[in-house]
């Protein structure tokens, strides 16, 4: 596959932004539809009857909605981490991959924050949990976990859009270039107005690598104050101290694993495999080698430091994780999550794309099913054995879930028609801006 | 604003228009604006610029921020002592974390300010002198001068390989 | 300039004094131990051998992973530090051999030999904790020397190719028998961080959380490793800047180099402090007595308390604040001693980690028989460090990221 040239950057991303067939049209209706079942009917119901319609039953009372959020969270880490962290690592093959990513990284996070208002029931009260001097002269407690998520998750839903906008910006210029009538006055007004000039290059690249900075440690700070939720808690299977960082690295590795899935149909459709290279794709793979390796670290040391603690209750939650209830669910995460990514050692599998994608989706499932096996596994089995019960998400559940998946793929397909999804200006300086060719000073 | 005139090179080698910047600045002439459609580091150190306010405005909005949130938590438990399980009323120990967001959104949000603000945008038309060509793959300099002086600069520009030289007012 | 030819012969020669100097910290180092031990408080030369035990033996790991890490994702920046991490990976061996020497403390060191806790008897007995101990120390010796192994006999390779051919172009063909030990030491890589993951955390909960009868903590083995990363990284950074003057300048590491350097301290600095908080943020909002025993012990009971101050202050929050600016990264003389701060704070943390859980003297356990002992353990890991690194090339020669390093620093260089 040749490298792009300097001049034909433009030309290649800016035609994904083409008009659309009728294939793209009908997906985003039936996506548009599922989103419509998802949150304008379903949920409507949900508020109506009351939470009982939903698959709660005492003691679990965190289910299917807590488990997509963190799934959601986890998901958008990727993006932040593609963009952030590896350019402060100067890591060339992020450049085809970190404008999708953070894109997913947005929707995610957006999809994410409505699940705590979802499973809040009468969610407009959610207004209580901002702290701002009210009549009521209540102030929330802002020694709660679920306080220092709301902080973190909105934290991270400003900076992450802010950065997103900033590198958009640039791009923004050369489609309002390229472009006439409204799309240009449209995509003008987004731009800014901007024209490239030396004092706007010169603030911009400062601020981006701030931006960079600024963003590195809040990804990991995210994923530790959602893991905190949990482990603050103090029922066995919850309160562990390795939750941050094992849930940080699972955040990752399902991140991961989605940019893969959705970035392989999208070089296929988009003809970009010259872009997105397979190895960009490769070292995607090796990263997640290295995520499901913590994943299984910790897969290893919980139940064993559970046994060791001689805690009766610890070892019993450990024990009904492996062989109860859940037990098939257990076994499927960690084979999707610890065993799966391990066949990206093999050469053949990390460079074949339909390898790729078939793995990344196993991720997905695993660590979707790892969330569940915490938070309601945990739950269902805590310090009294009379009030154990069990828990399976019901049609309510599985309707919202299916709902945010349907809006993740829908946003993410209105961002690739309407945005260039490829960093142009990065992709640029990839390719690096040209120099006179030896020839024209012979010839002069 | 002031009616100025000048010239307007357009350069498709970056080697070239490097060429070009370094002898417009060592014969003392007055570059009014670089365009080019990627950031190059070459231009700031051509150009002889100091580094960004843009860190100072993030470091003081990181600060504000920390010291922001952390004062409306100690505001907020003070003025209303719910005491949770035995910790005390001002527990710094969580409190690591708000003070820790904080930071990082009052930097992100000074941050972005920074950079918009700092390069005069947001701007309702582009620059004088702009062409649309800047923000695909050609490099300009604008350079302002007197009509005496433009054939000297005009000279200059064709010889570091400028493609396109234009006459420019604003 | 070709880095090969002259980069392959030259060795650093430390003179004989600086060896006979080490060699009587050793000593001294012994006796005082041996004297600590037969005296009237044996604990007191039990507890500061196994201090330095972990320190030092984390730290050596920490600094060989470094490379490994620098091998799986082909980092070039780093490589004229390979071999001054190989050479700390060279105390390994004698490592091991020191570990055995706990055997003989076995009564002093873990409380449950006297006490047994019969849940936990089946993994807390004498027989099944030093096997599983040692046949992990052992295995990331035997793993470590062979990934050495391959490093200098490619570099001794590539030597003698160079000496041997006319047109000494240093030329990587795919079948040159350099490119083969560099392709093992690739393989080699993961294994090592793997095993060094796994290995670091066994010897974490057996000699640090299995010292107190009752506290459990999942995070303590990822602690334990990745603060042992930390010291390796401070560590090749001090050497860095120490071996400053004896490399010549402009060869090999450049300005950035070290900011590079730097930043990397910055970045473990806050990876271990946030997997510091991590633990006592749980352990502090649960408030449940079986973890918190631990964690009061020592953050709020004299004489504890002023010491995890000062070891909080001297491994993060001085780091920290001082590595953010970019200036003083770059002056040689406080980050010499910035990182000087960070190995003692790390020695302290080992200290503060362990002695509480045995230690119940009033007598605040920080003296003399402290400090000569850790001065055998600095004698005994210097002399290997400067065996090692006299044998071998200073340079990496054979290695092809760091010719390409090379290639690019001269092609930067060059108008």
């Amino acid at each position: 596959m040749e490298r792009l040239a300097f001049h034909e950057v433009d030309r290649k991303i800016l035609n994904t932004l083409a008009p659309a067939g009728r294939t793209y049209w009908v997906i985003v209706g039936l996506l548009l539809l599922g989103v419509i079942y998802g949150y304008f009917v379903v949920w409507p119901y949900q508020i109506l009857t009351g939470m009982g319609v939903a698959g709660y039953r005492p003691p679990v009372l965190w289910g299917a909605y807590l488990v997509d959020f963190v799934f959601w969270i986890g998901i958008a880490h990727s993006g932040t981490l593609i963009s952030a962290i590896l350019f402060l690592f100067r890591a060339r093959f992020r450049t085809s991959i970190s404008r999708s990513a953070e894109a997913m990284t947005i929707f995610a996070v957006l999809i994410a924050s409505l699940f705590p208002l979802i499973h809040l029931g009468r969610f407009w009260v959610f207004y209580w949990i901002i702290p701002y001097p009210n009549q009521r002269t209540l102030w929330p407690d802002f020694q709660s976990p679920l306080i220092f998520d709301f902080l973190a998750v909105s934290t991270y839903m400003t900076a992450s859009l802010l950065f997103w906008y900033t590198g958009l910006v640039p791009d923004l210029a050369t489609a309002r270039d390229r472009m006439t009538g409204i799309r240009k006055k449209i995509y003008g007004l987004f731009s800014l107005g901007w024209s490239g000039t030396d004092r706007q290059w010169h603030h911009y690249g400062m601020s981006y690598l701030l931006l960079a900075a600024l963003c590195t440690p809040l990804v990991i700070s995210v994923h530790s104050v959602v893991s905190w939720d949990f482990a603050l808690a103090i029922i066995p299977g919850y309160h562990s101290t390795i939750f941050p960082p094992y849930f940080v690295a699972g955040a990752i590795h399902s991140g991961l694993a989605m940019v893969l899935s959705l970035l392989i149909p999208l070089r296929r459709f988009f003809h970009l495999e010259s872009v997105i290279t397979i190895d960009t794709l490769e070292k995607v793979a090796k990263t997640s080698i290295l995520m499901g390796l913590i994943v299984a670290y910790a897969y290893v040391v919980e139940p064993f430091v559970a046994w060791y603690s001689g805690n009766v209750f610890e070892r019993q939650t450990f024990l009904f994780r492996a062989i109860g209830y859940y037990a098939p669910l257990f076994w499927i995460m960690a084979g999707c999550n610890a065993v799966a990514p391990l066949f990206f050692f093999i050469k053949r599998v990390r460079t074949s794309p339909a390898w790729l994608f078939a793995i990344s989706i196993l991720i997905n499932i695993g660590m979707w099913l790892e969330r569940f096996v915490i938070i309601c596994g945990s739950m269902a089995r805590d310090y009294l054995p009379f009030a154990w019960g069990n828990y399976w998400p019901n049609w309510v559940d599985w309707s919202i879930t299916f709902g945010s998946f349907c809006l993740f793929f829908f946003l993410f397909l209105l961002f690739v028609k309407f945005l260039p999804s490829i960093a142009i200006t990065e992709l640029k300086a990839e390719a690096g801006a040209p120099i006179r060719p030896k020839e024209d000073y012979h010839g002069a | 604003m002031a009616h100025r005139e000048g010239l307007l090179g357009l350069f498709t080698y970056v080697d070239d228009f490097l060429f070009a910047l370094r002898g417009l600045t060592s014969g003392a002439r007055k570059i009014e604006t670089v365009f080019s459609p990627l950031y190059i580091p070459e231009i700031d150190e051509i150009l002889a610029k100091r580094p960004s306010r843009a860190r100072l405005i993030t470091l003081l909005g990181g600060i504000g921020g920390g010291l922001g949130l952390l004062g409306l938590a100690i505001y907020a438990h003070l003025s209303f002592s719910l005491i949770t399980s035995g910790k005390p009323v001002l527990p710094w120990v969580p409190w690591v974390i708000v003070c820790f967001e904080g930071t990082i959104l009052g930097g992100v949000l000074a941050s972005v300010a920074a950079w918009i603000f700092l390069g005069r945008l947001p701007r309702r038309a582009t620059a004088s002198g702009y062409d649309p060509v800047f923000s695909q793959d050609r490099f300009g300099v604008l350079v302002a001068c007197s009509r005496s002086e433009q054939e000297e600069i005009r000279k200059l520009l064709k010889e570091s390989g400028a493609g396109e030289v234009r006459n420019v007012a604003w | 300039m070709l880095p090969g030819s002259v980069a392959g012969k030259r060795r650093f020669k430390g003179s004989h004094l600086t060896n006979l100097a080490l060699a009587i910290l050793v000593l001294t180092g012994v006796v005082s131990f041996v004297a600590g031990v037969l005296g009237k408080n044996p604990l007191r030369a039990w507890q500061a051998y196994l201090v330095n035990f972990l320190f030092w033996t984390g730290l050596s790991c920490g600094a060989l992973v470094f490379v490994a890490v620098l091998n799986i994702v082909g980092a070039r920046w780093g490589r004229p530090l390979k071999r001054f991490a190989e050479a700390f990976g060279a105390f390994l061996p004698v490592a091991f051999v020191l570990f055995w020497i706990l055997y003989f403390g076995r009564m002093e060191l873990f409380p449950w030999i006297k006490q047994p806790v019969p849940d936990r008897a089946v993994w807390l007995n004498v027989p099944f904790l030093f096997a599983r101990d040692g046949g992990g120390l052992l295995l990331l010796t035997v793993i470590a020397l062979t990934m050495i192994f391959f490093s200098v006999k490619g570099d001794s390779e590539w030597s003698a190719s160079q000496a041997n051919s006319r047109d000494a172009t240093g030329e990587d063909k795919s079948s040159s028998p350099w490119l083969a030990s560099w392709r093992k030491q690739k393989t080699l890589s993961p294994i090592l961080v793997i095993a060094y993951t796994f290995v670091l955390t066994l010897i974490g909960f057996d000699l640090i959380m299995a010292l107190d009868a009752h506290w459990y903590s999942t995070l303590l083995g990822g602690y334990f490793l990745v603060g042992s990363f930390y010291a390796g990284v401070a560590a090749l950074y001090l050497i860095a800047l120490v071996m400053q003057r004896t490399l010549r300048p402009n060869d090999y590491q450049g300005e950035r180099h070290f900011h590079d350097l730097g930043k990397l301290t910055l970045a473990f600095c806050l990876f271990t402090g946030y997997l510091f908080y991590a633990q006592f943020l749980t352990i502090w909002y649960g408030n449940l007595p079986a973890e918190t025993r631990y964690v009061i012990l020592r953050v709020k009971l004299t004489p504890w308390e002023p010491l995890a101050w000062v070891v909080l202050f001297m491994i993060f929050l001085i780091p920290f604040f001082v590595l953010l600016s970019r200036r003083i990264k770059l002056k040689r003389v406080p980050m010499i001693l910035l990182c000087l701060m960070i190995l003692t704070g790390m020695w302290l943390e080992k200290l503060i980690l362990v002695a509480p859980s045995l230690w119940r003297q009033n007598e605040f356990p920080l003296g003399f028989t402290e400090i000569l002992i850790t001065a055998g353990y600095f004698g005994a890991s210097g002399l290997c460090f400067k065996c090692f690194l006299s044998r071998v090339p200073l340079m990496p020669v054979s290695d092809p990221l760091f010719r390409e390093m090379i290639e690019l620093r001269q092609q930067r260089l060059e108008p």
